[in-house]
């Protein structure tokens, strides 16, 4: 009997089976023939399974002819419930796994939640555009009920993994398709939390992806187990010393006793109470934090004096959270001065080593293939692992565990472990590693391993106390990544402006052509940059031309393009491509790029109302270009397609800076939440427990209470640090009560006495309040730094229809016309928005600057 | 003697809070401090809607109200409980300093302000003390 599940097994030959269910499904769906009086053998060659399911399909009025699964969410949206879902949150260890499975099968990988919602996907990019073309993408609804038989909504409703080919599929969009559905459950519960497809065109199919894809639900399911048991130890460390007697429990929100002792759960009513246990003993459940646990007493004891045993454990306790919390002040500090993240990781290794007592730490990133050592702290001399030593392969050891299973990981004996890694560890002495993940927004980044050369191995709680090191560390990276991110717009903002100037002067093309060739050649790590248009024979002319070093490519010539370089590429395409191998080039361009010395090349391009008109070229003599800068070049092809035809340079220019500024601003708001989120969350909840900590001690430890008070203060001056920062990157007064208040908190902050006279409460859009906030937080700045000022008045009015904001000071006067650094990048913002900055300072006469703004943002082109 | 702190209300019984904050991190800290220090925690909300319904549910004596509430604002929050509640004393917390707020503070019914790194039975009880 073939299995119900499997649509076409090894010995099944595709093809045949396709035309079969093809001749099925247009007699009984296509012409509407699927009744309850249907001639004999009608179905016959049909899984019953499949049969049930068109016969839902068809109750729910869908038409197999005409339908297209619902869009119901859209992308911001989507990845807010992504991030939210259980498997999400294992997103950093399921994407490689998922990836590596989506390529085995030669599928795209997909995830959804219990109803079917898409939410994640996986593969190739053209196997996502084409299943793009049947809205098989994140945010659509895939369940049965929608869009009828499918291996996502029909393995649900089986609560099975499900394959569905072809033409079983009823939607006929799906007829080329081979769909592999497994629901994934939670472990607890053992209700669907979620589902894993695998979808491919069925002529290029995995013979075994409903294998495959089972396999990938079970190793999710435990993967979801192993998340509630590292949450288990969190609570296990959290509330251990509330345990004063020996027959206290302590229970997860799911009624499992932490210790495991107990293999079924407790019924605990919600909110504490009442609950009897296995041996017939009524006891009382007490609600702990906000109900993520709770602690079970029985009856009968009473929470009289606690015994020695106890107070030991409270007072290791404390003598824990002391050490710990000063550390980890020590490290927010040093995220709040945004320093280099090599900084960072030296204190932080160091402040690791002092808590947990090892001799060495080490903070290991991973690259595509293997790790490399970053930073580290090592007592005396010896550095085995030094910064830099990469290994390019993951041999089995801790660092590998966290690799693969995206948690933390340890090993307690060497001697048996095979690979170059574990050698160089036993040559230095260590004993035992345990190791802890470092996850970067969402993505596995790297590890940190605590190595210890003693017999004994690091304390069980040692993975959960690394946590919150890891944590902080990931968010200085994310900081550091963030901060470059918008340095490298702010860049990219002024490159531009000149180039607009350029174009608002009407110079001529090919002097445009020789400023976008420098911008792009200094703004971009490359070692040159091209601009070539193309022919109607198919060469290419090079237009203009930027080098670091002497250039093959000389303005005028032209070249034939067929062959191995983007040029050829890029007008076979008309899309971005590279290249990052020129060794066996042999047409003009790519031996002339080879011998140039040039590794790799981007090219992007450039498309005039419409037409390809030719190709920006970036090459480097180092490697492949970083990802991402196809995307980035864009910016600067657009804009010399924008001058090429000329009408509509100047809105063109206006739309592209605005977008510029937006993603800005986009950036700026992402710090100062993931700062206010994430880093000053936690030391809240640190100064919390802390203090928590203090109200449990025995009365006469006067001693601790007083060491845990100092760690107390420390962490509020440390938020203290971090509230400045917040403050210079996206004041929140701004946007819940506008200028008038955020300029108030302004003047009152200033250190020259400020006058503040606002006589307009208009709440322009967000771009133009936060231009506005920034010049007057930047001219007092200056005013401050350079002005020598007694005084200093500030307005805020409204003047024929725009905005106007003044920072007048009475000091020396002579202040930089241009402008000066910090003012000339905000120069760009006020005017990509539409508005006009300016300053007058006569020596001896104090300094002026105003800024004019529109009340709105210009309304964006239409698209050409 | 020993350092546990009661807030009492003029019945002699502990002061009955209710907390709003859309960070888990933040309220299992703050129930599991405030709790060892006397405070009975009546509950807690994560967003206006189940703020309210928790205030005519479980009349609470004092809230404790995060000015960053997701997509909520507890400055509104804090006037819409005033309208169902009069008498309820509403207290404002978040991790922004006191300073950059401070004109929405004081145009706000709420009677205080406790920045979040101060938290404690204490600061609570000081802050009722200079409104009456």
């Amino acid at each position: 009997m073939p299995s119900p599940w499997l649509a076409v097994g090894a010995e099944t030959d595709p093809l045949t089976r396709a035309r079969e269910l093809q001749r099925s499904w247009e007699r009984l769906l296509a012409d509407g023939a699927l009744g309850s009086e249907l001639p004999p053998g009608a179905t016959a060659g049909l899984r019953p399974t499949i049969l049930e399911s068109w016969r839902r399909s068809l109750a729910t009025g869908l038409d197999p002819t005409n339908s297209l699964a619902p869009i119901e969410a859209d992308e911001s949206e989507v990845v807010e419930r992504w991030f939210d879902h259980p498997l999400g949150s294992l997103a950093h260890v399921l994407t490689e796994q998922l990836r590596k499975v989506a390529e085995e099968s030669r599928s795209i990988a997909v995830v959804t939640d219990a109803s079917g919602l898409v939410l994640y996907r996986v593969g190739d990019e053209w196997l996502k555009e084409r299943a793009a073309e049947m809205n098989l993408v994140e945010g659509a609804r895939y369940s049965e009920a929608v869009d009828g038989t499918n291996g996502i909504g029909t393995a649900l409703v089986a609560d099975h993994a499900f394959q569905v080919f072809a033409f079983e599929h009823f939607n006929e969009r799906h007829h080329d398709w081979i769909c592999s559905g497994a629901p994934v459950h939670d472990p607890v519960s053992g209700r669907v939390v979620g589902l894993v497809d695998l979808s491919s065109l069925w002529k290029l199919a995995h013979p075994r992806s409903l294998e495959l894809v089972t396999t990938v639900a079970r190793k999710m399911e435990q993967s979801l187990v192993q998340v509630r048991r590292d949450r288990d130890a969190r609570l296990r460390r959290r509330y251990g010393d509330l345990l004063t007697t020996s027959t206290d429990l302590l229970v997860n929100d799911d009624g499992y006793v932490l210790d495991g002792a107990e293999p079924s759960p407790l019924g605990i009513p919600e909110g504490g109470g009442e609950v009897v246990l296995r041996d017939g003993a009524v006891a009382v459940a007490e609600p702990l934090g906000q109900g993520e646990a709770y602690l079970v007493r029985r009856a009968a004891s009473r929470r009289g004096k606690a015994p020695a045993q106890a107070l030991e454990r409270a007072e290791k306790h404390v003598r824990e959270l002391v050490t710990e919390q000063a550390a980890l002040r020590h490290v927010a500090i040093l995220v709040a001065r945004e320093s280099s993240p090599d900084q960072l990781f030296a204190v932080v290794a160091e402040q690791v080593a002092r808590v947990f007592d090892v001799p060495f730490v080490r903070l290991v990133r991973y690259e595509p293939e293997g790790w490399v050592v970053v930073g580290g702290y090592s007592e005396g001399d010896r550095w085995p692992f030094r910064i830099g030593f990469g290994s390019p392969v993951d041999y089995p050891g801790v660092i590998a565990a966290v690799r693969q299973t995206g948690r933390p990981a340890r090993i307690e004996d060497y001697a048996h472990l095979s690979g170059e890694t574990a050698a160089a560890v036993r040559e230095a002495g260590i004993r035992s590693t345990v190791a802890g993940p470092i996850v970067v927004g969402g993505r596995l980044w790297g590890a940190m391993v605590l190595l210890c050369p003693r017999h004994e191995p690091l304390p069980d709680d040692t993975e959960a106390r690394l946590t919150d090191f890891t944590e902080l560390v990931a968010t200085a990276i994310a900081n550091a990544e963030s901060r470059v991110a918008v340095a490298r717009l702010a860049d990219e903002q002024s490159a531009l402006r000149r180039v607009a100037t350029m174009v608002a002067r009407e110079a001529s093309t090919q002097d445009l052509f020789d400023a976008v060739a420098e911008e792009v050649g200094r703004l971009f790590p490359v070692g040159s940059a091209t601009m070539g248009r193309f022919e109607p024979d198919g060469t290419v002319t090079t237009v203009a031309s930027w080098s670091v070093a002497e250039t093959d490519f000389p303005t005028g010539r032209r070249w034939p393009t067929e062959g191995t370089n983007v040029a050829w590429m890029v007008l076979q395409t008309g899309r971005s491509a590279r290249i990052d191998d020129f060794s066996t080039a042999t047409d003009p361009i790519g031996v002339a790029t080879r011998e140039a010395g040039m590794k790799s090349a981007v090219g992007g391009p450039i498309v005039v109302e419409g037409r390809l008109w030719g190709v920006m070229t970036a090459t480097s003599t180092e490697g492949p270009l970083p990802a991402g800068i196809e995307a980035r070049l864009a910016s600067f092809t657009e804009l010399v397609a924008a001058a090429i035809a000329n009408a509509e340079s100047k809105s063109e220019l206006s739309a592209s800076r605005r977008r510029i500024v937006a993603a800005s601003d986009e950036a700026r708001r992402r710090i100062e939440r993931d700062l206010h989120d994430g880093t000053q969350q936690r030391l809240v909840s640190l100064g919390l427990a802390v203090r928590a900590a203090q109200a449990s001690l025995p009365p006469e430890r006067d001693d601790l209470r007083a060491q845990l008070s100092a760690v107390a203060t420390g962490l509020v001056a440390a938020l203290e640090d971090l509230q400045e920062i917040s403050r210079g990157i996206h004041p929140a007064i701004l946007s819940r009560g506008g200028l008038g208040p955020a300029l108030r908190v302004l003047a009152r902050r200033s250190s020259i006495p400020a006058e503040l006279v606002i006589t307009t409460d208009v709440r322009p859009a967000e771009p133009i309040e936060v231009a506005a906030y920034f010049v007057v937080s930047e001219a007092l700045a200056n005013a401050t730094k350079y002005s020598q000022a007694s005084r200093v008045d500030v307005s805020l009015e409204q003047r024929r229809g725009s905005l106007v904001v003044s920072v007048v000071d009475d000091g020396v006067g002579g202040a930089d016309p241009t402008l000066g650094s910090g003012l000339v990048g905000l120069a760009d913002r006020v005017e990509a928005l539409g508005g006009s900055i300016s300053i007058y300072s006569r020596t001896g006469n104090g300094t002026q600057i105003t800024a004019e703004l529109p009340l709105d943002l210009a309304p964006a082109p239409s698209a050409p | 003697m020993r350092t546990r702190i009661r807030l009492w209300n003029v019945k002699g019984v502990p002061l009955r809070c209710l907390i709003v904050d859309d960070n888990s991190l933040f309220l299992q800290g703050a129930v599991d401090l405030l709790t060892r220090e006397g405070l009975d925690v009546v509950g807690v909300a994560t967003d206006s809607a189940e703020a309210i319904r928790l205030v005519t549910e479980l009349e609470p004596e004092v809230m404790l109200v995060d000015i960053d509430l997701g997509d909520d604002d507890g400055f509104q929050l804090t006037q819409r409980l005033h309208a169902v509640s009069g008498d309820l004393k509403v207290i404002l917390v978040s991790t922004h300093a006191e300073d950059d707020l401070a004109h929405l503070i004081e145009r706000s019914s709420a009677i205080g302000f406790i920045a979040k790194a101060c938290l404690s039975a204490d600061a609570i009880r000081d802050t009722l003390e200079r409104a009456a």
